[in-house]
């Protein structure tokens, strides 16, 4: 019974001893360092790259993108994004030229003496800039969606109050403890070998062979043990990979390129800046009527994943409510500024904060508590979402709201007495979001991800993926899966190293799929594999298959309850009477899920998890300063596999969430970063952490192993709307925009004094339906 | 030119006669090195710029001594924060400087960061700073050619991380007047965060407590102007009152003309003056609860 147990991690004691190898950790002998000289303007031409005296440059070897053998494109959803600028550079810091050398500090040096002139053209670099421009010189966007479901004009001319509001949230980087880095060669036979951090080694593998115009078979990618990643070694690896193989090729040795922290917040990607606007339209009872939203991404500078965290976002952003009409809009557009990429959450976390704050808006303007609103509109089985998705069973929204509001004391909380003179003021705050897990759609259909599992000749299960374990537990999981299915112990299975050479394409490890796309192959593999070895057991011991059963590290005797032989003995003999024993399956979506990618209409999500988070603030009166006191969470996510990585996901979550709510902003000047190190992007230390109680509710999904969703995304969902939500309630203070710093509460209360001096003079006549924001 | 680590010069003199030698010799070629948590993030930060030799003072015994005086509690330059926040001699005599110790970065940061380094870095938001300021420590320089000179904590910047020190001068010590019986100090800091942060703003406050008045009050801040300053108006309208947190908002006018904050990367002028009012509200608020404990 090793599914819903806290096994401990299998990658653990190597990590505790030191002894994991990180790419960092690697040196192959005769490796040189490569360096990357980037773009010192957001937008322009380059005249003329000259390399000065004082730098002996023949000890050095330098390649452009005319250097690259096929295409220069590191292809994603779309072919824009180069691998080097080739002439026209479109952000600060783009990668322009590429030199190695034999040590590192000298290559870094090299690299800081080339000078590029430039021929320097206006620059977007706002997403406000963006959208009062159209369009972004020398820069594509994917296309707008647009979701419609019932008669909105009826439903507005329904409603007997409408509330407008827009949000706003700007850059968060990913700050994974393990920076970004690669280690490529090129062997003998005319293949390409890479190995670094990096969450999707087949997607590493397909822009190798664009860039070298290589087959498959020639492109080796190695996922080593990966420290942390959130999204942020989704897209970027890809272009990393790129240069070392460039220049290892250039030099005919292996290349290293691990960046520093400060080449890592400037240069690679982040969560997209958004703005959401939210017109709800709601009865006298609190029940909506009709909603209308307008959400518009900063892609940056090239289309990577836009596309995809534009409709993951579209498809969210009505939250986990019904409405009998609604319409949602989704823009990206693009400014001069690094490409924006995948991100924990991606695209959702931006509305959550709308609509989670918007909500808590109507209930305020109605006189409503935030938990009725919210009650009274949530989904429920039998209902259609957004895109008309029929949702049937495994809807928890109700379910993790009562869950989380009685275990947090939310009312009690709510219903503090007024602080006395210097006390800070207490406010509570929740917010009630989902997930969909997997790709949208029919995205799982189109991707079939393939899983190989092998019997070794030792008696031991190997689990062969492309998943890639960046913290979040894969080497774990997958063998308490397996080892459910089989019945045998959790000990026996393992997981092979992610080498596109060994293991076949399981697809990316991203959108939550990891444990309940892969892991379902994992599980009918290993139930399959199972089978096999009973049916050899019968064919070798006379009976039926299904006289015997594998139990622990042995197959047992029903009739007699006793062991007819170990794992390892009956392995050794399968192995000699027919050869390597290994099986290889693909995922099937439920055939039931339709979609229509054009019209964004159906079943978005085979499945979606559930969550609510209540955090209660105090914010010192003296300071403005904000600290959460108390989180308390509560998720659906299907069967829960591994309680205490499962625990690890939503503190890690609620911690990114309470960064983005309260600490994490990015500042820029003329498109470039100006914080980019961790004095000044300030991300919550263990001091700044309230305790964070993560509870469970467990509704499972049948087409998940063992019943278990997706849960990486979901708990970031939750802190940053509540927090803003409880600031709101403790102050009055109307929070629209993250992160709520005290000088964004200070800005804000001294222009609400403003505007209450203003409305003395001026008084606005309320009228049934006027509310802007 | 940059250098390779190998190719810098790492003095590591045993006392402290040895390191004004090297001191005099080197001048600003070698630059002192006390716990490094400031040389070392320049050096990280401009590989190319940094200087060709180090002079540690780490190994200096005689720097790092925390010893009652006469008149004055002297303090080495090379203690460290955490040395200071431990001492029993401070929590006595100045308790704003324990908790501005404590204040600064974190467990690790305060085992290498010194008093010494924090003043002469001059940066601003150096958090030991406003309490030197209003104890008022006097500044101790030595130089092998030229001797001992003690320099007024408030005559020691001379503009933005500007010093009067020397290049061949080395900071020994601080000398802190024993404060008068009664006397009631403390300090406040904000930041973006509540460890491992930079100072917003920060404040310091020395006052005596005569019955339930104040005098002889002392009162600076720091990043809120190009270098720590002393509040002198201030101090003298908070002279002779009763402490209370109304007595922050009476005087906040006066306090904001003394100030010039400025919009940057870490927060806003408009913040500052909100939260260096905020800070003396806290002071005095902490300094009344004194009061009326030492009455009760
Ligand atoms: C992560 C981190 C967090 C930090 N947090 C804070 C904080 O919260 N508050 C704060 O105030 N500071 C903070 N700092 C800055 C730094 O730790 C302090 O300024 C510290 O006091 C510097 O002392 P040091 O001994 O390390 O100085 P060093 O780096 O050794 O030297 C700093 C400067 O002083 C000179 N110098 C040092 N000693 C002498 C001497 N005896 N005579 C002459 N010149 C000398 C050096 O030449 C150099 O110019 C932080 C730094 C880091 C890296």
């Amino acid at each position: 019974m090793s599914v819903g147990e806290s096994v401990a991690r299998k990658d653990g004691p190597d990590k505790v001893r030191g002894l994991t190898r990180y790419i960092d950790d690697h040196n192959p002998a005769g490796c040189w360092f490569g360096a990357t000289v980037r773009s010192a303007i957001p937008h322009g031409r380059i005249k003329n790259i000259s390399f000065p005296k004082g730098t002996r440059w023949d000890r050095f070897v330098m390649a452009t993108a005319k250097a690259i053998p096929g295409r220069n494109c590191v292809p994603f959803l779309t072919e824009d994004l180069v691998l080097l600028a080739d002439g026209y550079v479109r952000y600060v810091n783009e990668p322009i030229l590429l030199i190695a050398g034999p040590n590192h500090d000298e290559v870094e040096r090299a690299a800081r003496a080339v000078e590029i002139d430039y021929e320097p053209l206006p620059a977007i670099l706002t997403l406000d800039e963006a959208i009062a421009a159209g369009t972004t010189d020398g820069c594509q966007v994917p296309r707008p969606l647009h979701i419609r479901r019932g008669d909105i004009e009826e439903g507005f001319a329904r409603a007997d109050t409408i509330v407008e509001g827009t949000y706003r949230v700007g850059h968060q980087e990913h700050v994974y403890l393990e920076t970004n880095g690669f280690i490529a060669w090129w062997e003998p036979d005319g293949r390409v070998v890479v190995k670094g951090s990096m969450q999707c080694p087949y997607y590493v593998q397909r822009a190798l062979k664009m860039l070298f115009a290589l087959p498959g078979e020639k492109v080796e990618v190695i996922a080593t043990p990966t420290g942390g990643a959130f999204g942020g070694k989704e897209d970027f690896p890809s272009v990393l990979a790129g240069h070392a193989a460039l220049l290892s090729r250039e030099v005919g040795r292996p290349v290293k390129m691990v960046y520093n922290r400060t080449e890592d917040f400037t240069s690679t990607t982040k969560r997209h800046p958004a703005r959401v606007h939210y017109r709800t339209g709601v009865d006298k009872e609190g029940t909506f009527t009709a909603c209308s939203v307008d959400f518009v991404l900063d892609g940056g500078a090239f289309i990577t994943m836009s596309p995809v965290v534009l409709s993951r976002g579209v498809i969210h952003a009505s939250g986990p409510y019904h409405y009998p009409a609604i319409e949602i809009h989704g823009r990206c557009y693009a400014t001069h500024t690094p490409p924006n990429g995948a991100f924990r959450g991606f695209g959702v976390p931006q509305v959550f904060f709308g609509i989670e704050r918007h909500v808590d808006r109507i209930a305020a303007r109605l006189g409503m508590d935030p938990v009725e609103i919210r009650r009274r509109n949530l989904l429920k089985p039998g209902m259609r979402t957004a895109t008309g998705q029929l949702l049937r069973d495994g809807v928890s929204a109700a379910e993790v709201l009562a869950d989380a509001v009685d275990r947090s004391g939310y009312r009690e909380r709510s219903k503090r007495p007024a602080p006395g003179p210097g006390e800070p003021r207490r406010g509570v705050g929740l917010a009630l979001y989902m997930h969909g897990a997997g790709f949208t759609g029919s995205g799982e259909a189109r991707m079939k991800s393939l899983v190989g599992m092998r019997l070794t000749r030792s008696g031991r299960v190997e689990i062969l993926t492309a998943s890639t374990d960046m913290g979040q537990g894969t080497r774990t999981v997958f063998p308490q899966i397996a080892a459910r299915a089989m019945n045998i112990d959790v000990d026996q299975v393992f997981v092979a190293e992610p080498d596109t050479a060994r293991v076949p394409d399981s697809g990316p490890t991203v959108a939550s799929r990891t444990v309940t796309i892969v892991g379902r192959v994992v599980q009918q593999l290993a139930e399959t594999l199972a089978r096999r070895i009973l049916r050899f057991v019968a064919e070798e011991q006379g009976g039926g298959p299904d006289g015997y059963a594998l139990q622990g590290t042995h197959v047992l005797s029903r009739e007699h309850g006793t062991p007819v032989g170990t794992l390892a003995d009956i392995a050794a003999r399968m192995t000699e009477a027919s050869g390597d024993v290994y099986l290889e399956q693909g995922y099937t979506l439920n055939p039931d899920i339709r979609w229509n990618e054009e019209t964004h209409e159906g079943d978005a999500y085979p499945v979606y998890a559930w969550g609510c988070t209540v955090v209660e603030v105090a914010l010192d009166p003296d300071t403005l300063e904000v600290q959460t006191t108390q989180v308390t969470a509560s998720h659906d996510i299907g069967t829960v596999v591994n309680p205490v990585l499962a625990e690890g996901q939503v503190e890690g979550g609620v911690a990114q969430s309470i960064g983005y709510g309260l600490y994490e902003e990015v500042h820029w000047h003329e498109g470039r970063m100006l914080n980019p190190g961790f004095t000044n992007y300030v991300i919550p230390t263990s001091v700044d952490l309230p305790d964070i109680d993560a509870g469970f509710v467990e509704n499972p999904f049948p087409d998940g192993p063992f019943g278990a969703k997706g849960l990486g995304e979901l708990p970031i969902h939750g802190a940053a709307p509540a927090i803003a939500n409880a600031i709101a309630q403790a102050t009055g203070i109307d929070v629209c925009e993250l992160p709520v710093t005290p000088e964004r509460l200070l800005a804000a209360s001294n222009a609400a004094a403003q505007g209450a001096r203003d409305d003395r003079h001026d008084p606005a006549s309320e009228t049934k339906k006027g509310e802007a924001t | 030119m940059a250098r390779s680590l190998a190719e810098i010069r790492f003095y590591t003199p045993k006392t402290l006669e040895e390191a004004l030698a090297i001191r005099a010799a080197e001048r600003s070629d070698a630059m002192p090195m006390a716990g490094g948590t400031d040389v070392m993030v320049w050096r990280r930060a401009a590989p190319d710029e940094g200087p060709a030799a180090y002079l540690s003072l780490w190994g200096l015994r005689e720097l790092k001594q925390i010893t009652k005086r006469q008149s004055c509690i002297e303090i080495g330059a090379t203690a460290t924060f955490a040395q200071l926040a431990r001492s029993p001699l401070l929590r006595e005599n100045f308790p704003a400087l324990v908790e501005a110790a404590r204040h600064v970065g974190a467990a690790q940061i305060q085992n290498r960061a010194t008093i010494g380094g924090n003043v002469v870095n001059g940066s601003p938001a150096g958090d030991s700073l406003p309490v030197l300021a209003v104890a008022p420590a006097m500044v101790v320089l030595t130089s092998k050619g030229r001797g001992t000179r003690r320099v007024p904590f408030g005559a020691f910047y001379t503009g933005y991380r500007q010093t009067v020190l020397e290049d061949d001068e080395l900071l020994v010590s601080f000398e802190l007047p024993l404060p008068p019986p009664g006397t009631w100090s403390g300090f406040e800091k904000v930041g973006s965060r509540r460890a491992q942060t930079i100072s917003k703003v920060m404040a310091a406050l020395q006052a005596r407590l005569d019955g339930d008045t104040l005098h002889g009050v002392a009162l600076a801040y720091g990043s809120v102007a190009p270098t720590v300053i002393r509040l002198p108006r201030t101090e003298a309208l908070l002279e002779g009152c009763s402490p209370s947190e109304r007595l922050a908002d009476d005087v906040s006018g006066t306090l904001n003309q003394e100030i010039a904050p400025i919009d940057d990367l870490r927060s806003t002028a408009a913040y500052r003056r909100f939260a260096a009012v905020g800070l003396l509200r806290r002071l005095l608020r902490r300094c009344a609860a004194a009061q009326g404990r030492a009455a009760a």
